[in-house]
């Protein structure tokens, strides 16, 4: 035992030690300090001191006690250890996520701020700072959310606000917020209100989000949809889109004014049952099936013409392209549709024309090779049907007996027993009032353009369109003076027959009357002949048997002579009637009447026929933009053939002509020597084969550019003589005659020409002219002939011209046709202005024509009419307008009439064309002025009103009244 | 085309109801005018209105005149303009024509026959 220390004092200090070690190193050491504790308290200690084992038995107590002091103590003192290590560890922890939050709140892709009652930020994250270009300083506490708003958004934040503190929720609510730098963006903000255990508001969480792309996108979409419903509007085309079933999901306005459905009565309904005819159905629905099932289309991305149907009914061609709309889901289709009935109309009027062309040129080159009348007229009908296209053509001979019936004598085309229910007469009475009837008593033409629509044709028009004739045609056929009979073509189409088209096929009727009279002739000058054969061979046999018997045959030898110079005397005139054939084919088929309405060249021809016509023609092509071609020809040979051949050449510088203005740009005229290789092409192998040549002039006198293009085909030369020298020169140009040699190419030379400058065009027929002593006229002698009288007017000067001829050759039978054409170049005088009125011949458009005339010439610079002039011009087109609509036209309002104004310097000329019946002024009687008559005022008004008053046909066949008011000074 | 007139004693006048008379309207204003001429004998028609006439215009007139002559009428034209009456002139028609300038004019040149 150690002094001074008691047992307790010891024990306490090793408990002290064990709750050191529990304290640093934990329980396991604790428990190994203790037991080391007890041993060492047991061993130093507790006697017998300094061995393990223990006396007093008390001492064991003490012992049991220690250790089970240190072993408590030790773990008590671990276990409080452990604890206090785990509460730091978890702080830590704490801060840390602490941290994390407030740096995911400031810098989350969303913005986040929270507002007190009163609408102040309390908090506000980074990022919204950073969207708003504001530091925290300048928000928190300073600035109400209302602050950071465009106007429009304040209103939503009054009226939300509330609502947040109210309800505690407030969601997807688009503000436009106002940037430092005032730019807008607009946002989407979703907040909750955060509400304290009594249940008052704190403070809102809102969280924004940045949609301005969002908001970009669908201004985007906007201006892309409203740019194609400006399209769908404004466009002229008509736009229908579909869905894949055919449903009709757009139809713009122009489709309504083009189909006659409006938009909301179609829209949904099946496009097949709206604009596709009921004929067309079944193949619009077989191509739409196909295409959505395999995907190959007819008519997508392709222009296709097709026939479409209006409300009413009519159909009518339109262009059609078809654009699948490039979508995503099912197919829709929008298609884009333009009316082409126009186009289709001036295209078939065309074609007709052509096809008349081709008619005529074919009559004409018929009569050279058919010999009978019967294969003449089923001739005629036949090209008419077969090469000018027309669905029936009939002809009708027009008997002289008492009931004067129309008996069809040929015929080609659909009939299908039509003619045979016809009973047509020329009477006059009720059943020839039908237009075929019409036509051969009146002698003038009769179209009806739409049967259907023809009111007067009650009795056969339904029979006419059950055989699907839609127009007619009928026009009288004038053999010898006489009526023979009518032409009657009929046409699939209604509307056909324009007036060029009439105008050919009645040029076509004038060649099948002379085809018929010449035949007639031919065939009396055969039988002729044939019987003067006859006679001789039968005089000759007889003379020959009856030698023996001469003495007793006198008498009958002076009888057959008698009988031979009969037939002679037949022969002869039925030469003679050819002869008046030939002129009569001249005159009306070869030699066109010259212009006479042209401004700036006067124009006169001369023809004297000789006994037997050789073929010389002329013929006059206006053009619109102040120029003229003049042809002027001579076909070799003489008499009808050779008149015939001069009709057919004629007739191919005519269709070449029109072909190369049909090919033309922009109405560019086609050169002469283009027009005479054309020409020339297409006949020049008929020519061999006729073993006949032509020459020709082709000259084109060009106003605007003061100059002459001249195709000389070995004619005789052109005369020109020169105002300023009076010098005659004679220009040629080089190439061969029509109908030498195939393949020709035919060159033009150029004349300028100067205002007075004249010029003729002859035929050899007035040069090789002989004396008495067998000289001729010559080249010469016209040369000084037409410089003398160079100072005459073309028709002065042609007559001169015949005089001198005839003088010289002291005969007026000329053994050739004498032809000479004659164009004097007149001071240019250009309009100062042009106008020109179209009307139908209705009274009712009267005051259109006053206000046509009276607004030209007031419009005028510097009129040359004062206010009285311009009344008196007013009155007097006003007079002329009516008569052509009373008696022109016979009351009919729906034909027209052209009107043309030209102001000159000094003077406004005003031309009415018309095709009613030409007027005659000698007829009018002067009028009564003592008010005992009512009417009969209106030529002499005409007349009073103007300076200058014509009545002529023009060269398109256009009856015309020009007139003329000349500047009083 | 309905023609107003005032009776003025016994004298009726009547205004012409239109600016232009020509071959489109002369007839329907015959036809409408005839009832004045039927029932009256002194009959003034008023052309102040009219600015055109033509010769069917004209011949209308002529009508009216002839109509009322035959029944031992008379008719007086008044207010002519300067472009009608060179229309009267150019046939001569101003002399078969009583013509006043105004309408009282015309009814006054009655009055010695009335009374």
């Amino acid at each position: 035992m150690v002094d001074g220390l008691n047992d307790a004092t010891v024990a306490l200090a090793f408990l002290l030690v064990v709750l050191f070690v529990a304290t640093r190193w934990g329980s396991r050491p604790a428990v190994v300090a203790s037991v080391l504790g007890m041993l060492c308290f047991n061993f130093f200690f507790l006697p017998p001191v300094y061995t393990l084992t223990i006396a007093d038995p008390e001492n064991w107590v003490a012992l049991v006690a220690f250790l089970v002091t240190a072993l408590v103590g030790g773990q008590l003192s671990a276990r409080a250890e452990r604890h206090a290590a785990e509460a730091e560890a978890g702080r830590t922890e704490a801060m840390k996520s602490a941290e994390e939050i407030r740096d995911l709140y400031n810098h989350a892709p969303c913005g986040y701020h929270s507002l007190d009652k009163d609408g102040v930020f309390v908090r506000i994250n980074d990022t919204e700072l950073e969207w708003l270009g504001y530091t925290r300083q300048d928000v928190i506490g300073r600035l109400h959310f209302a602050d950071l708003l465009a106007p429009e958004s304040v209103k939503t934040f009054t009226r939300e606000f509330p609502r947040l503190k109210a309800e505690g929720v407030v969601r997807d609510i688009e503000f436009d917020l106002v940037r430092r730098d005032g730019t807008i963006l607009p946002v989407l903000l979703s907040a909750s209100a955060i509400i304290d255990s009594g249940g008052r508001y704190l403070m809102s969480r809102a969280t924004v989000y940045d949609i301005s792309e969002r908001k970009r996108a669908e201004a985007e979409v906007r201006t892309s949809e409203a740019r194609r419903a400006a399209t769908m509007q404004a466009s002229l085309d008509a736009i229908v889109a579909v869905d894949a079933r055919g449903g009709i999901t757009e139809f713009n306005p122009a489709a309504e004014r083009m189909f006659g459905h409006r938009r909301e009565d179609v829209l949904g309904r099946e496009i097949e049952d709206v604009i596709i005819p009921p004929s067309l159905r079944d193949r619009h629905r077989q191509g739409l099936a196909r295409y959505l099932t395999t995907g190959v289309a007819t008519v997508l991305g392709r222009r296709v013409e097709l026939t479409a149907i209006r409300a009413s009914g009519e159909e009518f061609p339109v262009e059609l392209a078809i654009a699948r709309i490039a979508l995503a889901g099912p197919a829709q289709f929008t298609g884009y549709i333009r009316d082409i009935t126009e186009r289709k109309r001036a295209e078939d009027a065309l074609r007709r024309l052509n096809r008349a062309h081709r008619a005529l040129s074919s009559c004409n080159k018929a009569l050279i090779r058919i010999t009978e009348e019967a294969a003449w007229l089923d001739e005629i009908c036949r090209i008419i049907v077969d090469e000018a296209g027309y669905r029936f053509c009939w002809i009708g001979r027009a008997e002289h007996d008492g009931a004067k019936a129309v008996t069809p004598v040929a015929q080609a085309g659909v009939d299908e027993g039509y003619l045979k229910t016809l009973n047509i007469t020329w009477a006059d009475t009720e059943r020839g009032r039908e237009p075929t009837g019409t036509s051969v008593r009146t002698g003038q033409t009769q179209a009806v353009k739409n049967i259907a629509a023809d009111s007067r044709l009650v009795s056969w028009g339904q029979d006419a369109l059950k055989h699907g004739y839609a127009s007619s045609l009928a026009i009288p056929i004038v053999v010898d003076s006489e009526p023979f009979g009518a032409l009657t073509i009929y046409s699939a189409e209604a509307d056909a027959f324009s007036d060029e088209e009439v105008e050919l096929l009645s040029e076509l009727t004038g060649d099948l009357g002379y085809g018929i009279a010449t035949l007639r002739t031919r065939g009396e000058r055969e039988r002729a002949e044939a019987e003067i054969r006859a006679l001789n061979a039968e005089l000759e046999q007889r003379v020959v048997a009856r030698t023996a018997q001469l003495q007793n045959a006198n008498t009958l030898k002076d009888e057959l002579i008698v009988r031979e110079q009969a037939a002679a005397a037949e022969l002869a005139a039925a030469r003679e009637r050819e002869g008046q054939i030939g002129f009569r084919i001249q005159q009306m088929l070869l030699l066109t009447q010259p212009p006479r309405d042209l401004s700036g060249l006067q124009v006169a021809a001369l023809t004297i026929p000789s006994q037997r016509i050789d073929g010389d023609f002329y013929d006059f092509f206006k053009h619109e933009n102040q120029s003229l071609d003049v042809i002027v020809a001579d076909v070799m040979g003489k008499g009808v053939p050779a008149g015939l051949l001069a009709a057919a050449t004629k007739t191919n510088f005519l269709e070449a002509l029109c072909h190369l203005m049909a090919l033309s740009r922009a109405g560019a005229l086609p050169e002469p020597k283009d027009i005479v290789t054309l020409a020339h092409a297409d006949m020049v192998g008929h020519l061999i084969d006729l073993e006949s040549f032509v020459t020709l002039s082709y000259a084109r006198l060009d106003l605007n550019r003061q100059r002459l293009d001249l195709v000389d085909c070995g004619h005789t030369g052109m005369m020109v003589v020169r105002a300023t020298t009076g010098r005659c020169e004679i220009v040629y140009g080089d190439n061969l005659p029509l109908g030498i040699r195939e393949g020709e190419v035919f060159s033009q030379i150029t004349v300028p020409f100067e205002p007075g400058d004249l010029f003729l065009f002859y035929s050899d027929g007035i040069t090789e002219m002989r004396d008495a002593a067998g000289e001729l006229f010559g080249a010469a002698r016209l040369s000084d002939c037409v410089r003398l009288n160079r100072t005459l007017e073309p028709e002065a000067l042609v007559e001169a011209i015949r005089r001198a001829v005839f003088a010289f050759a002291a005969s007026d039978t000329p053994s050739d046709d004498l032809t000479c054409v004659a164009i004097k170049v007149g001071d240019r005088e250009v309009p100062l202005a042009r106008a020109e009125l179209e009307i139908d011949s209705d009274v009712r458009n009267l005051r259109r024509v006053r206000e046509f005339v009276r607004t030209f010439c007031r419009d005028l610079p510097g009129c040359p009419l004062a206010e009285e002039g311009i009344a008196e011009l007013e009155l007097a087109v006003n007079e002329a307008a009516s008569n052509i609509m009373k008696h022109a036209y016979h009351g009919r309002a729906d034909q027209r009439i052209d009107l043309e104004c030209e102001a000159f310097p000094s003077r406004v000329a005003i031309r009415l064309h018309h095709l009613g019946d030409a007027f005659d002024p000698s007829a009018v009687s002067p009028p009564n002025l003592d008010g005992s008559r009512e009417s009969g005022f209106g030529v002499y008004f005409v007349t009073k009103c103007v300076d200058e008053v014509r009545h002529y046909r023009d060269e398109r066949g256009r009856n015309c009244i020009a007139l003329a008011k000349v500047r009083k000074s | 085309m309905e023609i107003v007139f005032d009776k003025v004693g016994a004298v009726a006048v009547a205004a012409v109801p239109v600016e232009e008379l020509d071959a489109s309207n002369a007839g329907e204003f015959k036809r409408d005018v005839a009832p004045l001429l039927e029932a009256n004998t002194k009959l003034v028609l008023d052309l102040s209105r009219l600015r055109f006439v033509d010769s069917s215009g004209l011949g209308a007139f002529i009508s009216c005149l002839r109509k009322l002559n035959a029944k031992g009428g008379e008719l007086k034209l008044c207010g002519m303009s300067k472009q009608v009456r060179a229309v009267f002139e150019l046939v001569r028609m101003h002399r078969v024509f009583d013509i006043c300038a105004t309408s009282e004019e015309a009814v006054g040149a009655f009055e010695p026959k009335a009374s």
